[in-house]
Order: structure tokens, then C-alpha cells, then sequence
């Protein structure tokens, strides 16, 4: 009610109702989204993490969509057809979802899972005051680990194969692709190197 | 769609004159995180330019002018958290060992284990991520020793309660 009063008094205008739907339906979405992240990865195997963060962000993609037709059944924005309202509730809350849901993956989700800054950052607080010498944290964090942990969770999510004790990329879209791509390209724009 | 439209236009006008001044910088041989306020402005650029599109509904009515102003704001931020997750990750010059691992891969040539481990020194994998954490005064070194500081433990904190919401043992 607060905040309705707020946008109304920036805004103005009985659409901003519409607008407020939006907010609130990719913010829900998104919180249903992580509970449901949080019950799938406590239950399944590690190493297949790259293809359920898609398959959990593509389920979610439903809660857009439940909120729209929530919104426009019970929700009317005055002088908008309910057609009108489910179709602009639904479009841009599902955008921001998916921004929402790529911008957990990228800035929190990713650190958990393969950031070997955090893994160490955690290690050196375990120890407390008593710190942790340089040669012991090389001696958790052997290459072959490192290394092999990655290869599996790619051959798992099928972006490279293991055959005769070769790896190889394989040559279809991706997630990684696109990440990959990305990487080059602020590389490109901002270090000009290729 | 106009609001949207207008998240879109300044955060793409933010990335080219983000772009124009690190090379500014860049060519006298300089470097500053700073410049990311760039975004910011952007930012209120755009919100100044709903709260005039808002403040005319008589003038700028319709489904194109329809008043999207905290969507369209939310839609800015966003896109701005995500270009500065990709962007911090090439200021830091460090490369994932997972997208090293692709990049190495990708010309389909195939290699074997001992191949592949050849090209991630010890040095690099490690050694570079601890000079990071005592750069961002997350970590001090005392003689031979690491020791956490308060915003490294916060920091800890965080990701170890987080690891036990999933139920996960280990990661990275």
C-alpha cells in the first residue's frame, strides 16, 4: 500500500498499478525460483550442477506466467483489458525474472560453486587466528582436483567428451558458449587483446 | 515500451562512454574501478527521463507511453549488475580455470589429462587468488601465515551458510 502510494506519487496515473504487478511478479518469481533451486540442489549429484541451474531457471519461467494470469483475473488494472494487462505483466516480468535468475547465477550461485577465491577465502577463516601457511593451502588445492573436477562437471553437462582418454570440445550451443563469448568480447572492447 | 526502451538506450550509451574512458585512461596508463559511476549516471538519466514521461500523461499517452517507471528502472539495474559481474571479471585480468579449460578445448583437437594440466601452472591457479584476497584487505599475510580480516570472514560467513542451505559439502 506504502509503496503503491509512492509509485502513484512518482508516477501518477492508475497504470502504475500495472507496473507495481510487474515488480512484485518477477521478484516472486524469482524467490519461488530459489526455493525451488535450494530443494533440487540438496538432492541431486554435484557434478550435474551446469545442467540443472538451466533446467531450474527454465521451470521457473512457469511463476511469470501463474502471476500474469493471477494479476489480470483478480487484480483488473483500471482502463486496461485484461488481455492487454495479462499480456504486458507477463512479458516484462519474465524478462526481469530471466535477468533476475542469470544475475543470481552469475554473481552468487557461480562463486559457490567454482570460485577458487572463495574456497580459499573459506579455508584461511576456518583456521581462525591461527592462520594457514601458503604451503598447506597448495596442499588442499592440488591441480589434478582443480582440473578434473571442472572436466567432469563439463563431460556430465555434455560440452566436451572423454573418449580413449581424449578430451574434446564438443561442437554445439551452450550456456558456456555464450559466457565464453561474452568473456571475449569485453576482452576485445576493453583490454583490445584477442 | 518507451520506459523500457529507455532502460535499453541508457545503458547502452553507459557502456560506450564507459568503454571511451577506459581507453581514455588506459592510454596514460591508467586504470580506475571508479569509472563504473558512469552506470549511475546513466541511471539517473533514465529515471529523470520517466519522471518527465510520467509527470505528462495528457501528452505522451497510449500503449507506448505506458508508465512503466519502477519496471523500467528494475530492467536498468539489472542489466547494469550483469554487464559489471562480466565486466569486474576482465578488470581483474584473472581467467576461470573452467573458461581456460574451454578455451583450450574448443579447437576440437582433443587432449589428454596430462595434456590439459600442463597448461594451468600452480603459480596462476592459486598463488594469483591469494594476492587478490590481500589486495581487497580480505586476508593479511603475518610472516609466513594467512590470517582471515573481519570483512573475510563476514565474507566467509556468507558463502558457508549459503553452502549449507544447499546442503553442500565442498565446491570450487
Amino acid at each position: 500500500m506504502y509503496l503503491g502510494t509512492i509509485a502513484t506519487y512518482l508516477v501518477g496515473g492508475q497504470a502504475v498499478n500495472m507496473d507495481l504487478q510487474i515488480v512484485f511478479s518477477s521478484i516472486l518469481s524469482f524467490v519461488l525460483f530459489f526455493i525451488l533451486h535450494v530443494y533440487i540442489f540438496s538432492r541431486i549429484d554435484h557434478s550435474k550442477v551446469l545442467i540443472w541451474i538451466v533446467k531450474t531457471c527454465m521451470i521457473g519461467t512457469i511463476f511469470p506466467l501463474l502471476f500474469a494470469l493471477l494479476f489480470s483475473f483478480y487484480f483488473p488494472v483500471f482502463g486496461s483489458s485484461a488481455l492487454l494487462q495479462f499480456v504486458v505483466v507477463y512479458l516484462v516480468s519474465f524478462l526481469l525474472y530471466s535477468l533476475l535468475s542469470i544475475g543470481y547465477v552469475l554473481g552468487m550461485f557461480g562463486l559457490l560453486e567454482s570460485s577458487l577465491r572463495i574456497r580459499i577465502l573459506e579455508k584461511i577463516a576456518s583456521r581462525g587466528k591461527e592462520g594457514i601457511s601458503k604451503k598447506d593451502i597448495n596442499a588442499l588445492y592440488k591441480n589434478d582436483v582443480i582440473i578434473a573436477k571442472r572436466l567432469k562437471r563439463f563431460v556430465r553437462s555434455g560440452d566436451i567428451s572423454y573418449k580413449n582418454g581424449l578430451y574434446t570440445m564438443k561442437r554445439r550451443f551452450s550456456y558456456f558458449v555464450v559466457h565464453a563469448f561474452i568473456f571475449e568480447s569485453m576482452k576485445k572492447i576493453y583490454l583490445s587483446k584477442k | 515500451m518507451v520506459y523500457l526502451f529507455s532502460s535499453l538506450v541508457f545503458f547502452l550509451l553507459s557502456i560506450f562512454f564507459h568503454v571511451i574512458l577506459s581507453h581514455i585512461l588506459l592510454y596514460f596508463g591508467k586504470k580506475s574501478i571508479l569509472l563504473v559511476s558512469v552506470f549511475a549516471v546513466g541511471g539517473l538519466i533514465h529515471v529523470a527521463v520517466t519522471y518527465v514521461l510520467a509527470g505528462q500523461p495528457e501528452k505522451f499517452d497510449g500503449l507506448f507511453f505506458f508508465p512503466l517507471s519502477v519496471s523500467s528502472s528494475m530492467l536498468y539495474f539489472l542489466f547494469v549488475f550483469i554487464y559489471l559481474v562480466y565486466f569486474l571479471a576482465t578488470y581483474s585480468g584473472e581467467e576461470s580455470p573452467s573458461l581456460k579449460l574451454f578455451y583450450l578445448l574448443r579447437d576440437e583437437k582433443g587432449r589428454s589429462f596430462s595434456e590439459i594440466k600442463r597448461e594451468f601452472p600452480k603459480k596462476e591457479m592459486i598463488d594469483m587468488r591469494i594476492k587478490s584476497l590481500v589486495t581487497g584487505k580480505f586476508v593479511k599475510q603475518n610472516k609466513d601465515k594467512y590470517l582471515i580480516l573481519s570483512r573475510g570472514e563476514w565474507l566467509a560467513n556468507v558463502f558457508r551458510h549459503y553452502r549449507n542451505l544447499l546442503g553442500w559439502r565442498s565446491s570450487g
